[in-house]
């Protein structure tokens, strides 16, 4: 089974992708957190199992900027692919800053059914 | 300042655009354009603020019907069934969204929109606090499926 970490400060924005995810009628087990340092934890002890990262940019006490870079320094992290949800401008700016990063795509907001199948859905 | 940089015309086509589609994505419902009555007062303001590539500040205030319509679609569940923490947060994240996307559809999308977290001002009946109208605010009403709804900008920060 698949399992990937929904990481939004909006409880209904992790609603939405989780049905989302609901939705594709896959097998995939989620786990979620509401801001940079609880994900980073959650990341930590759960290093090896996760398969995928969906994370919003705009994230309270550690950003998603901050948060990919740290990922991109750790061994274990650094292979886990995410996508950033985020509501659409400056991408090319953006993907300068995560070089190097594991940046798997973008899903803009709000996150629809099609943004998230044509982004996330080979992930699952 | 947005209103130095855009015309009223050219934000409020665009916002009658973006916000259809919101309401559409999020809710299912298409929202379209209408002139509210002049006593439509909901009390609550929700409103976020834009700090790049210029500042501004987005306001929403809904009817209880448009609160009920967006949030229950969202969420497929009964209002009855539904806890405060998850209605509020859901209002916010529709407020944020249409700011920040009406702002990233204004600037072409080539520069990252910087925003702070959406808040909620409460009513001077309810919080002992008096709204301080800003001076330049600009008001577009919508209905969606006859739930009413606004949508106000101003230039500057939020009033509280």
């Amino acid at each position: 089974m698949k399992k990937i970490l929904i990481i939004d400060h909006s409880l209904t924005a992790r609603f939405i992708i989780r049905k989302m995810v609901e939705k594709t009628g896959k097998s995939v087990s989620i786990l979620e957190a509401s801001d940079g340092v609880e994900a980073y934890s959650i990341l930590e002890n759960e290093s090896a199992d996760i398969d995928l990262v969906i994370t919003s940019l705009m994230l309270s006490k550690m950003s998603g900027i901050t948060l990919l870079k740290k990922m991109q320094l750790s061994e274990s992290l650094c292979r886990i692919p995410v996508i950033l949800t985020c509501i659409g401008g400056g991408r090319e700016i953006i993907k300068k800053q995560l070089s190097g990063c594991n940046l798997a795509g973008f899903i803009g907001k709000p996150v629809t059914y099609r943004s998230f199948m044509r982004t996330a859905g080979g992930f699952l | 300042m947005i209103f130095e940089k855009y015309s009223i015309d050219v934000i409020a086509e665009l916002l009658n655009k973006v916000v259809s589609r919101i309401t559409f994505d999020m809710a299912g419902v298409k929202s379209i354009l209408i002139d509210a009555p002049d006593d439509f007062n909901p009390g609550q303001r929700y409103y976020t603020e834009i700090n790049r590539p210029f500042r501004c500040t987005f306001y929403t205030e809904l009817s209880p019907e448009a609160k009920k319509k967006i949030v229950e679609n969202i969420f497929g569940e009964k209002w009855e069934n539904l806890k405060s923490m998850q209605i509020d947060d859901c209002l916010l994240e529709f407020t944020w969204i249409i700011a920040a996307r009406t702002v990233t559809e204004l600037t072409g999308k080539r520069e990252p929109v910087k925003t702070g977290f959406p808040m909620i001002i409460f009513d001077e009946y309810e919080d002992n606090l008096e709204i301080t109208e800003p001076e330049d605010l600009y008001r577009v009403d919508f209905s969606m499926d006859g739930a009413l709804f606004s949508v106000l900008i101003s230039s500057g920060c939020a009033v509280t």
